[in-house]
């Protein structure tokens, strides 16, 4: 089983939401896919699948209760888990998906639940016995773990229980620079010795040459230089540290529709740009 | 001890060899690699310093084994370290 944690430096990026759909996308192509909230914080996932309005939602469990060592697996399984396309919000898009696949939601709380890896180390500890629950009860072939933005808790507890990590940014200089200083941990971990997590870069929202249609022709081109010499620095930086691939995995642009409704739209006519990333996990696995 | 005869740090702990300690901790593992940059960064310092007269011989000698102290266990030792750093900021005054 592959787990593939989601995190970014930044929060605003559209991770959630491309976590949730790449799920749904691997889903789709067949797989027996769990995605796991642990964006302790600030939960959102609930909302991108239409969970908010389930009874196991409205109980008010969450991940971040097992991980505090308060419930067992067992009851991760009953309450906390939700099967999305066979009895859960995505049940309408049952019929699109292959008969074996699997959506398997594994909630966070949205209560005030502090969950701190740094004083219990038994919290990285649980976090790996739900995964191996996981795949051994659902036979899955992937877990999606959607982490907290930011160097935190989540980071520290997903990036322990996950075999790769995508790294999602804007073009924007907060962004940009944050997934840099990232960039430069990782390598720093290499020259180190110690053990990183290897990690893919995707640019959200990324800015499309349509956006630029109908601007001042200086601005214009002002625009089209930042993005390119934007993309230089990520790749020097990249081959600085001897990180492969030196170059952006994947592009997901920006979508008018999806930035008002956060939804699942994988199963829509037109091939979205998280298949497309989901096909390249799977060609990756 | 022939220290300061290494044209870089880096190159220095890796002659002797030196290890930094292994934290199980993924935060303290991240904290520790920041503050292995930042030894490794005086220590280069210090060798330079050294090699311009700046700094005399067994004083560089002593700062570096200090640092080589501080490169083995980076988190418990960053009390050293801002000595070393406070040391060596005298030096550019």
């Amino acid at each position: 089983m592959k787990t593939i944690m989601f995190w970014s430096y930044k929060g605003g990026s559209g991770r959630s939401v491309a976590a949730a759909n790449v799920a749904a996308a691997l889903t789709k192509l067949g797989k027996r896919v769990a995605i796991i909230d642990l964006d302790f914080d600030a939960p959102g996932l609930h909302h991108v699948f239409g969970a908010d309005e389930t009874p196991q939602f409205k109980k008010g469990k969450g991940i971040q209760h097992y991980l505090r060592g308060e419930t067992d697996l067992d009851v991760v399984d009953a309450e906390v888990r939700i099967d999305l396309f066979t009895d859960g919000p995505l049940q309408r898009f049952g019929p699109q998906i292959p008969a074996d696949a699997q959506l398997h939601y594994i909630m966070s709380s949205p209560k005030v639940l502090q969950v701190n890896p740094e004083k219990d180390p038994e919290v990285s500890r649980r976090m790996q016995r739900l995964l191996a629950f996981l795949e051994q009860k659902y036979d899955l072939d992937f877990t999606v773990i959607d982490a907290a933005s930011g160097i935190r808790e989540a980071y520290a507890v997903a990036a322990d229980a996950s075999t790769e990590m995508l790294v999602f940014f804007r073009w924007s200089r907060q962004h940009v620079e944050g997934t840099l200083q990232m960039i430069r941990y990782m390598g720093l971990l290499k020259e180190f010795g110690k053990t990183s997590i290897p990690f893919r870069l995707v640019a959200s929202a990324a800015p499309t040459d349509r956006e630029l249609d109908g601007l001042a022709p200086d601005l214009r081109q002002d625009l089209v230089r930042l993005k390119e010499k934007t993309r230089e620095r990520i790749q020097q930086t990249l081959l600085s540290h001897e990180i492969e691939p030196a170059e952006v995995f994947h592009e997901i642009p920006e979508m008018t529709e999806l930035k008002w409704r956060e939804n699942i739209r994988v199963f829509a006519p037109d091939v979205s740009p998280y298949e497309t990333l989901a096909q390249k996990l799977i060609g990756n696995a | 001890m022939g220290l300061i005869n290494h044209h870089a740090f880096v190159d220095l702990v890796s002659s002797v060899p030196l290890k930094s300690r292994a934290y199980e901790r993924t935060m303290e593992t991240l904290e520790a690699v920041d503050q292995l940059q930042e030894i490794t960064a005086t220590g280069d310092r210090v060798l330079m310093l050294a090699r311009s007269g700046r700094l005399a011989r067994t004083q560089a000698e002593a700062l570096l084994h200090d640092l080589m102290v501080c490169f083995e266990e980076p988190l418990e030792q960053t009390a050293k370290l801002n000595e070393v750093k406070r040391t060596v900021g005298r030096c550019n005054e």
